[in-house]
């Protein structure tokens, strides 16, 4: 039996919310037995350090972060912390999980 | 770092989902309406937009105006706006939005009543909302 997947979106940066839901729906997941995909974009892309998120990659959390983002907001690319791309892999993100979820 | 990514055979076996993106954030007050713009474009790239609706709400459809001046990140919708007019994107316009005096050539628009917003967003596969 396949695994299930979960895609997440985060646009918003380390002050919203929307980073602990999507961190601890992250987590909840990965302990569910689902893989978990999170993309970072926009201000989203300043939460790539946070220690929340580098403790769940040692679960199985793939992480990315959209290059362009980085560059807008000064983040410096550190490949040991997430996986810089493009829009290419948020739409196959979107297009191949079972289930998705943007926090704006 | 090896990246494992969900297998070719899902992708495969899956049809392209229908996406519905929802902008209803200021252009002339935040970047977030150009960079939704930006996402959706993405989001649609793989197959010119057939599968991908646009919802603006608000000031929002201020981001099909043909006067950018007062847009944050202007010369970025400017760059990316042409391909939407290339795939023949229409995008759906809230009845109750604010609206711009004159559109940018070739930008096509249709009305979307609430109610009908309701319907589509039930009917989508993927829904981003931008506010």
């Amino acid at each position: 039996m396949k695994k299930r997947s979960l895609g997440i979106l985060l646009s918003t940066g380390p002050s919203s919310a929307n980073l602990s839901t999507a961190v601890h729906l992250s987590g909840a997941a990965l302990k569910a037995g689902v893989d978990v995909y999170v993309y970072l974009i926009d201000e989203g892309v300043l939460t790539v350090d946070d220690p929340c998120f580098q403790s769940l990659r040692n679960s199985g959390l793939k992480l990315f972060a959209c290059a362009y983002g980085a560059q807008q907001h000064g983040v410096a690319r550190k490949d040991d912390t997430a996986t810089y791309c493009g829009l290419v892999i948020l739409s196959n993100i979107v297009s191949t999980c079972d289930r998705f979820v943007a926090f704006n | 770092m090896i990246v494992l990514w969900p297998s070719t055979e899902r992708f495969m076996a899956r049809p392209s989902p229908k996406i519905v993106v929802v902008i209803a954030a200021d252009p002339m007050n935040s970047h977030r309406a150009v960079e939704a713009l930006r996402i959706a474009l993405g989001l649609g790239s793989h197959n010119e937009g057939m599968d991908l609706s646009i919802i603006l709400s608000g000031r929002a459809p201020f981001l099909l105006s043909d006067d950018t001046s007062d847009i944050i990140d202007g010369d970025i919708l400017e760059k990316h706006f042409p391909v939407f007019v290339e795939w023949g994107t229409v995008f759906s316009l809230m009845t109750d939005a604010e609206f711009p005096s004159s559109y940018v050539h070739g930008c096509l628009t249709q009305p979307i009543l609430p109610q009908d917003t309701a319907t589509t967003l039930e009917a989508a596969d993927r829904v981003l909302i931008f506010s």
